[in-house]
Formats: structure tokens, sequence, C-alpha cells
């Protein structure tokens, strides 16, 4: 389905698994992508705003890699 | 006519005119009639146009002086009654009644009288004639005339001169003094004079050519080295800069503990011995894997940008590798064995997995085979893995890779042990076209390169996030995961507050779908309806 194709439940489901060592609830992995979606708005967001004070055109992966540790300091539990 | 708009007392040349009482009109209502009405009147209307002088004085006094201010706080009831005059007035200037417009119609008006700030020292040149260079030209010219031309030394102690030089042995005792210095120069044959005057040598040290060495070579303190080395239990949080240093100088890497085997940022000898000298080697991994719970593990830290430069020059020695071979290999050999040795190797696997994928494709038939054969792979998922392993434990195997470009799934392994997948790339692309979009990048366009990072950047968020999770979930006692870690991560990372729940955010960035089967899990919902009754139970029993 289109949800299928949007959202990798099973994958995200592996990772978690894999990393935490612990099962996941139920539905509780759609709130972890809920919270992947938020990071990407922060990682974009600052891409964004890196990339245009750098003047580049696009979203080079250079500002990516500047601005992940920012957001991903900023999603620490 | 615009004089018969801006007279404020129409009422008072009609007195004048004596044919007031038959018009009874203002000039405003005058303009406004039909042509015929004015005829009717024709000398009416002459004295119309002779009108404003004697009736409109103090305006007119105002414009004709000078520093309109005045004169304008004069009138000022004029003013209020006709607020628009000076659009039509006669007057040229605009009445300013800011204080700034004030300030600029005086400054105007000083400049047509020609009272400019510049206008004295352009006329009389009385800066020229005080600044210092004029005292100098006038004392110059006080005291050309009597000065001479400098004499030059004789030819004659020139040739001594060079007699003493021909001859150091002689002692200084022998010498006549030293001949005194000339501390003026001379005006001509500056020929000779050159060899007196010796041309200004810099200090010695700048003569050789050691200094390009001596010279401190940028360096790191310790402590901003290596985000996260002692802790790092992952892999994905290597940085790719740090094996490049692996490879380039093979041989090295066994030096180093695979947490900090990052010897890539300095290719210069300094930085390596400094590696040498001040990184420990081996104590994390010790530590590490003595089961320690040191802290937060998860510390994953994005790639140091210091590794860019360096990723041009890399060049991946991956070889691509048969499936029986591996299959030989993983039966044969336990998974990891907690040395370092086996953590390194499985770092550098890692690594060589997160490596952009377009050169192992285009590649990979070129290089020989190279794997590592403790690696714990089920052939069912490996199918053509690339490795990257350190030399010291390499087994290299002719083989030549048949299908060479294929795309892979690409399996890493967490700290547990556990292989996992990446989130797929078109999920992560489409994800990140479409915040970049809302980020104000209309034509977000992600390059490859570009979603390789983010790629990583979520690999990165989604171990620390399930990390978190994990961590939440022992300390309640809990096995699986529930949605209530998940509530607490996400308050905790300041997603959701008092405002902003996790529906509401759900509602903004998730499908219908998930977002229906987020309504349909009771537990988050009851939790947060049991605090809301909870108040209200309250608030009634008061």
């Amino acid at each position: 389905m289109a949800a299928n194709k949007f959202y990798p439940r099973a994958t995200v489901r592996k990772i978690v698994k894999a990393h935490s060592k612990r099962n996941l609830s139920k539905n509780a992995d759609v709130l972890i992508f809920l919270d992947y979606g938020l990071f990407m708005n922060t990682l974009m967001k600052e891409a964004t705003i890196n990339s245009k004070q750098a003047g580049e055109r696009g979203i080079s992966a250079k500002s990516v890699k500047k601005v992940t540790e920012l957001a991903l300091s900023k999603f620490k539990g | 006519m615009p004089t018969f708009r801006r007279s404020p007392l129409p009422q008072n040349h009609n007195s004048s005119n004596g044919t007031v009482d038959t018009e009874r009109k203002t000039p405003r209502t005058s303009r406004n009639e039909d042509p015929a009405a004015a005829k009717q009147i024709p000398y009416g209307s002459n004295k119309l146009a002779s009108l404003p002088k004697p009736t409109t004085p103090p305006r007119r006094a105002s414009s004709a002086g000078p520093p309109s201010q005045k004169s304008l706080r004069r009138t000022p009831g004029i003013q209020a009654r006709t607020p628009g005059a000076h659009h039509l007035g006669s007057t040229r200037r605009p009445i300013a009644v800011t204080p700034h417009g004030r300030a600029a119609i005086r400054e105007v008006e000083a400049r047509r009288a020609g009272l400019t700030p510049g206008k004295d020292r352009r006329r009389s040149g009385r800066q020229q004639r005080e600044s210092p260079r004029d005292a100098l030209r006038v004392l110059s010219r006080l005291l050309a005339p009597k000065t001479q031309p400098v004499i030059p030394t004789p030819p004659a102690r020139l040739v001594t001169d060079m007699k003493r030089r021909k001859y150091p042995d002689d002692d200084l005792d022998d010498d006549a003094a030293p001949e005194r210095p000339r501390l003026s120069m001379p005006l001509e044959d500056s020929d000779e004079d050159d060899s007196l005057l010796l041309p200004p040598r810099s200090a010695g040290v700048e003569n050789e050519d050691y200094t390009g060495y001596s010279i401190e070579i940028p360096r790191r303190a310790v402590s901003e080295q290596a985000p996260g080395r002692y802790s790092r239990g992952s892999f994905g949080s290597v940085r790719l800069s740090d094996q490049f240093a692996n490879l380039n100088e093979a041989g090295r890497g066994h030096v180093f503990d695979s947490s900090f085997a990052m010897g890539g940022a300095y290719d210069d000898e300094n930085g390596e011995e400094f590696m040498d000298n001040y990184l420990p080697r081996e104590d994390t991994v010790t530590l590490r894997n003595l089961g320690f719970d040191i802290g937060r593990q998860s510390d994953i830290r994005p790639q140091v940008l210091t590794g860019d430069d360096m990723e041009d020059t890399f060049v991946l020695t991956v070889p691509p590798r048969d499936v029986h071979d591996l299959e030989k290999t993983f039966y044969s050999n336990p998974p990891i064995a907690p040395n370092d040795e086996n953590e390194a190797s499985i770092v550098e696997e890692s690594l060589a997995i997160l490596q952009p994928m377009e050169i192992e494709e285009e590649e990979e038939e070129l290089f020989p085979e190279v794997y590592d054969p403790e690696q714990p792979e089920s052939p069912a998922e490996v199918d053509q893995e690339d490795m990257e392993v350190e030399e010291g434990e390499t087994t290299v195997e002719a083989a030549i890779a048949t299908h060479a470009v294929k795309k892979r799934k690409k399996v890493k392994i967490s700290k547990h042990g556990i292989r996992y997948p990446s989130l797929p790339a078109v999920v992560v692309k489409k994800l990140a076209t479409m915040y970049a979009r809302t980020a104000g990048n209309s034509k977000a366009k992600i390059s490859k390169d570009t979603l390789d990072a983010i790629m990583q950047a979520s690999d990165w968020f989604l171990e620390q996030v399930s990390e978190d999770l994990g961590a939440y979930a022992k300390h309640a006692g809990r096995k699986t995961i529930d949605e209530s870690d998940m509530m607490t991560l996400m308050k905790r990372q300041r997603q959701t507050n008092a405002t902003t729940t996790a529906f509401s955010l759900a509602q903004r960035h998730l499908p219908r779908e998930l977002l229906q089967e987020l309504r349909m899990a009771p537990p988050p919902k009851l939790k947060k309806g049991r605090r809301l009754v909870r108040v209200d139970e309250e608030e009634e029993e008061q």
C-alpha cells in the first residue's frame, strides 16, 4: 500500500530492535517514525539554512554533515 | 485657482468684495460650479483672481521668510484648517512638522545661503597651510639654499676596507678603530655606497629552510580529537575518514584500537606522532569488553568534516566475494568474539558498508578480493559483501567477481551483534525532499552525496533513539519498548509539550494510514486522558 511504501515498518522495527535489544510494542514504531520525521524536518531545515548561508544552490552533502551533529543533539533523549 | 483652495478665510474676501451676498460662495464651491455661473459675474472672477494677496498675508509671509519655522508656528490654525494646503500651495517649501524635517529644511536653506561646512576650507586653503607637511615644506625652503651635497667617502678607504675583508685572519687589535658608521646618505654616486650600506639582513633563522617544518602544524586538543571515542558502542558512528588512513598506510591499523583508528585526519608526521604519543590504545576496548556500563553508550557523532578532503583521494580496495567462501567462514568461525582485532575488523566492515554505493558498484571488479574470515555473515543476506579488513588478519583471495554491479542489501551490525538494515533510500529521499520543500528549498534537488549524508544521519538518529528507548524500557523494568517510552522520549526531546501532543504532531507529519494506527493505539491516549480526567475530578471535588 501507499503507507507501506512510505513507511518501512518492518525495517524500522528491525533497526530499533537491533540497537536496543528489546522488543517493540505494537504501535511504538509509528511514534518512532514520527520522531524520525521530526528529526528529518529539523535536519533539512538546518541544512537548508546552512547551505543558504554558504551560498549553495541546493542542499549539499557538506551542509548536511555540518548540521547533523546539531540535529542529533537536539534529539537526544 | 490654488490660491482659492488655500485661502482659509473665504468670508474675508467676500466681505471685502462687496458682492458677497449675491454670490455667497466659498472659492471651493465657485470652482465646482459650472462656468456659466462664473461668467455671470465677470468682474467677480477677476477679483477672485486677485484676492489671495490681501486674504492670506500670514501664509505669504511665512513662505517668504527664510527659516520658515517661526512663521509656521505663528499660524498653526491655518495649517490645521487646510491640511492639504501645502500640496497645492504657492509655497514651494513643504511644511515640515517633524523636527527632522525642520532640520532638513534648515540645512537646505543654509546650503543655499552658502553656509556649507567646507566652504571656508575650500576658499581659504587654511587646512593645507596648517598641515605638518606644509610646515616641512616651509622648512625645506628655508634650508634648501644652505645645504651642500654630502661628500662621499674617499675611495681609498674603501680599498682598505676591501683589504681588511680579504684577510680575516688579522687580529682585531691590529686593526685601526672600526670606521664610524655613516648616518646619512649621500645624494650622489650611490654605486660605491652600496658596498658600505649593507642590505638589511633578517635573523638567521629565516634563512634556513627548516622553518617550514619547525612551525607548529595545527593540532587538535586531546579533548576534541575524536568524539565518542571511549564510549561508542556502535559501528555506525565510526567516521569514514578514519578508515582511510588505515587503507593508505596499511598495517598501521592494528596498532590502534578500532574505536579511535582515525589517523586519517592527520597525514603529516606530527599528527601521527601525536596520535602515537597521546592516544590511549587498547584501554577503551578492554573497558568496553569488561562490560562496564559507562553512562550513555550510544554517543553517536556525525562524521567530522575534516574527512571531507580525504574522501576524494580515498581508494576503496574493496573486493566482492563469494558466497560460498562466506558460508564456510561463517560456519567455521564463531560470531563476534570480544577481542580487539575482531572488533576492529567488524568496524571496518561496517564502514565498508557505509561507503557510498557508487564506488562499490563501479569498481567492484577491479579489485582483488580481501575479506575477513572471522566475519559473521549469513549467506542469505550477504550475497556479495564488500569488506575492508586490516592487513594483518586478511586473507587475500584472487577471485574476481563475475556479477559485479548489483544492488546489494546493506547490512550493518549493531553493538549487540544484531544485524540490521538501513532505511530504504527511497523513503529517506522522499522524506528529505518533502521536508526540504517545507524548509523553503522549493526546488530541492537532493544529490546522491546529500542523500548519503542524510542516510548516515538517519542511521545515527535511529541508533540514538533506539538506545534511548531501550534505556527507558530498561529503567521501567520492561522487556518491550512501549508507546510510553516513546512519549517520554519525545517529551525529553522537547518535541511535545503542554500545547503540542504527539498526536498533533502526527497529524501534521504522518500520513493518514499511520495516523489511524496511532489513533487506535490506546495506551498513550489513555494516559493523556487520565491526566485530564484527574484534574477535572479534583476541581469538582473542590
